[in-house]
């Protein structure tokens, strides 16, 4: 995909994330600048966890998505959610843990789910970016309420 | 004779795609179910396969084909609507 129309669609998406969203959902939005989104969640528990989206060639490929504390250092583990969502893996192409679910590279290039490919679900409205996030935001919150 | 008085919610619905009303919040009778303005805010907000998605209320799912009423809703309401979260791979 054209590195324009990439970055086009995403400035598209992300700029739709309203205030009141972030606020709702207590986000913090640590960065918005194409080719990376960087999301951080907190919950009334004092759990944070920060999501950094890679979204170069957006959304031709899906985000590649590191777990990071909040001060942006790579984690080296992740607590397991019951959806199976958050895996320590590691995975194989990175050596870190990842996110398995459809909609994040790390799960398409998985060994075992590439046959599970990106284009039958990309454009939908549960894989735009928002879609993505939230998803991941839902399963951390059944462990942090 | 018994007078009846309409009750009113207030409603905005958040999404990651925009929020419905694009300011303020809209009024709307207790007795109405749900899914109305979740409906005007997907046509509002161009959404158009909302399978799959939860609608929650102050950290609780409710009934989206049940009235505000009905989920013990009053007052203003925040509806936060979006997709509910992934089904892991179990790598």
């Amino acid at each position: 995909m054209h590195e324009a129309a990439s970055r086009a669609l995403f400035e598209e998406e992300v700029a739709k994330f309203r205030p009141e969203l972030l606020e709702s959902r207590d986000w913090t939005l640590f960065s918005k600048e194409f080719p990376v989104l960087d999301v951080g969640f907190s919950a009334k528990d004092g759990a944070r966890l920060r999501l950094r989206f890679l979204c170069n060639d957006w959304n031709e490929l899906p985000p590649s998505v590191e777990f990071q504390d909040w001060e942006g250092r790579p984690l080296g583990g992740i607590e397991r959610d019951p959806a199976g969502v958050f895996n320590n893996g590691p995975h194989p192409a990175t050596g870190k843990p990842f996110v398995c679910m459809k909609g994040v590279r790390e799960y398409h290039t998985f060994p075992g789910h590439t046959n599970d490919v990106w284009e039958t679900v990309r454009g939908g409205d549960r894989f735009t970016l928002g879609g993505i996030l939230t998803q991941l935001w839902r399963a951390w919150r059944s462990i942090h309420k | 004779m018994e007078e009846h008085h309409e009750k009113f919610v207030e409603v905005r619905v958040v999404t990651t795609s925009g929020i419905f009303p694009e300011s303020g919040f809209d009024r709307v009778p207790e007795h109405q179910v749900v899914d109305v303005i979740l409906k005007k805010a997907d046509h509002h907000l161009h959404i158009t396969n909302t399978a799959g998605w939860i609608a929650v209320v102050g950290g609780r799912k409710i009934d989206v084909a049940k009235s505000y009423r009905d989920n013990a809703l009053t007052g203003r309401v925040e509806i936060d609507w979006g997709p509910d979260h992934g089904a892991g791979g179990h790598a």
